[in-house]
């Protein structure tokens, strides 16, 4: 097979790149031969085989890594340019944005594509401010905080592709050993899940036409900036898109994160929801007492969810200063906090929460929060 | 007439001898339906293998001879799959899905006309370009590699000879490993003295002995 891959095509790739591919798309090492690893895969019963070459130093590196690339490109029935990408990238999480711009493929209009990238900007601004902050407001502040600037200094726009016209969004890894303001990987995952909710509520939403599920949603990082900056992805015309998460081969993710979709009807809700999130009353301060009845925390997000069941009280001197309340609320606990909520369940005391609270018409959720401390049993 | 009209039938990506300045993909692959339909017969081909030069004609015979005795070893035999590898062959063994595996080896066939050939002392020497000699010295390879060198004869009408029990290539194969010679500097064109020896004639077996790692030229390592 004479496929003619130009030589330039390889650059960059290292050993190191395509060991960190192999082991993370179900190759093993299994020996060697000449100076190379031999790594094979079962697929459909039999045995596939790749030998990788040792040092990108050996004069038949180049011949070597083009017979490794079409072997991979055959058993893993992917296209030679992806795979190339990956063994390129095993250190960096990609997002790929599949923009179905009308026009031919490869191209879109430059309003439209000025409206993309802008979208996609913001939207990485917006879960990167969601993962640093210690609370979930429905609005985030327009002064981003710095480790928010400092992720998104780090990442890069790639290579558009064809099919229609797709952004290729590239953040490296944490360096190991370097504590970083905040972990690339955490911000991406959050991304993942806040994306995921915001498509969710405005599925949700678009069928019926009520957008409270959004306001459901924005403990998992859903806000009126993060549902703005998806629509703007659509551009002025509203057109479909999909974002797909392609993470490092040399860190692999143990949740599955499908593609996430967005057609028209989805985006329009998105627009809807981002305003109604805009417009919601603010929140007031309040105390909860009551025993803590879910807890729920995911490698997706930094803060876990707790539900706490009991009796809220209004602090405030408006309209609802001073009322009592008797319910179930929603809040997100940061690492310390998240610990005394599952002590607390643990040996069933009540656990005292206050923060700034917001009704959101099926319950109450407490977006700020301002101190958590386990009520100790009377006598104790 | 007939020559333009072939050539406008020619798929795109087959190369027709003699015009690109090689023939790797020999006139062979046109396939008989695309020759019915063009109303072509054999003499059609024969106007196109005619656009071959002497050197690529002897070249292009080295590169069979080499995949017969590969094929009948029950070897597989491959293009390198990028566009700067020069003449090597990749020889496997034959894996699933369209990929090889190993034992594998690679080579670099060139021939030599028997006229020009000279053999002294139970060795050919031959001479050949410091850049394809460097393409062959040393160790720093990931897999073996050998020169084969194919010696033929001079006119290409004796190049093979048929009769009913016996198709004849002529003349025969040698084989040698330059892992312990360094590569040479100096001009890429200039020429090195490689002493082939007779001994090493490129058999069935002795092909099948070079794809094992501890064969006659180890692993290369």
């Amino acid at each position: 097979m004479l496929t003619g891959m130009p030589a330039g095509a390889l650059a960059g790739i290292e050993p190191a790149g395509i060991a960190a591919y192999l082991r993370a798309s179900g190759w093993r090492e299994v020996g060697t031969y000449g100076r190379t690893e031999i790594w094979t895969r079962t697929v459909d019963g039999v045995e596939a085989e790749v030998l990788v070459p040792p040092n990108a130093e050996l004069r038949d590196y180049a011949t070597r890594l083009a017979e490794l690339v079409s072997t991979l490109s055959t058993v893993e029935q992917r296209p030679v340019a992806e795979i190339l990408q990956d063994l390129r990238s095993p250190m960096l999480d990609v997002q790929y944005i599949r923009t179905m711009p009308d026009g031919p493929s490869g191209s879109i209009p430059l309003h439209e594509g000025y409206l993309a990238i802008k979208g996609v900007h913001d939207l990485l601004l917006a879960a990167a401010t969601s993962a640093v902050l210690p609370e979930r407001p429905t609005v985030l502040p327009s002064q981003k905080p710095s480790q928010a600037r400092g992720f998104l200094d780090q990442v890069r726009l790639g290579q558009t592709s064809r099919g229609s016209y797709v952004l290729r969004v590239e953040t490296p890894l944490p360096v190991p050993d370097i504590e970083p303001p905040v972990s690339s990987r955490e911000v991406l995952l959050h991304l993942y899940q806040a994306t995921s909710a915001a498509h969710d509520a405005a599925a949700r939403s678009s069928r019926n036409g009520d957008p409270t599920p959004f306001v459901e949603r924005v403990g998992e990082g859903v806000s009126a900036n993060l549902c703005e900056a998806l629509a703007d992805i659509g551009g002025q015309r509203r057109s479909a898109f999909d974002i797909r998460f392609a993470w490092a081969p040399a860190s692999p993710v143990q949740l599955a994160t499908p593609t996430v979709r967005f057609d028209q009807p989805v985006i329009a809700a998105l627009k809807t929801g981002a305003k109604f999130l805009r417009e919601l009353p603010l929140t007031e301060t309040a105390t909860v007492i009551g025993r803590v009845v879910d807890l729920h925390r995911t490698p997706m997000d930094r803060l876990g969810r707790v539900q706490v069941e009991g009796m809220v009280h209004f602090e405030g001197t408006g309209q609802t200063g001073g009322q009592r309340h008797e319910g179930r609320v929603t809040m997100r606990l940061a690492s310390q906090d998240y610990d005394l909520a599952v002590s607390a369940h643990g040996n069933g005391h009540p656990l005292r929460v206050v923060g700034e609270l917001r009704h959101t018409g099926r319950q109450f959720e407490i977006s700020r929060v301002s101190s958590v401390e386990i009520v100790p049993p009377p006598g104790g | 007439m007939r020559r333009s009209h072939l050539r406008y039938l020619w798929p795109r990506n087959y190369i027709i001898p003699g015009q690109s300045g090689t023939h790797r993909q020999l006139a062979l692959r046109v396939s008989a339906a695309l020759l019915a339909d063009s109303g072509l017969t054999t003499t059609g081909i024969e106007v196109v293998t005619m656009g071959l030069d002497r050197n690529q004609h002897q070249g292009l015979f080295g590169e069979s001879f080499v995949r017969v005795l590969a094929s009948a070893a029950g070897l597989i035999v491959s293009r390198a799959e990028l566009d700067v590898a020069g003449d090597d062959f990749t020889i496997s063994h034959k894996g699933v899905l369209g990929a090889t595996r190993h034992p594998k080896i690679d080579v670099q066939v060139k021939s030599w006309s028997q006229q020009r050939a000279v053999r002294r002392d139970g060795h050919w020497k031959y001479r050949m370009r410091a850049r394809h000699f460097n393409e062959l010295a040393g160790t720093d390879f990931a897999l073996p590699r050998f020169l084969v060198l194919v010696i033929v004869p001079d006119d290409c009408a004796h190049y093979a000879t048929t009769r009913h029990d016996v198709v004849e290539l002529k003349h025969a194969a040698y084989w040698l490993s330059l892992q312990d010679h360094r590569p040479v500097n100096g001009a890429p064109d200039a020429t090195v003295p490689v002493d082939v020896p007779e001994a090493n004639l490129l058999t069935v077996e002795a092909l099948r002995a070079l794809m094992t790692p501890d064969g006659p030229a180890g692993t290369g390592a």
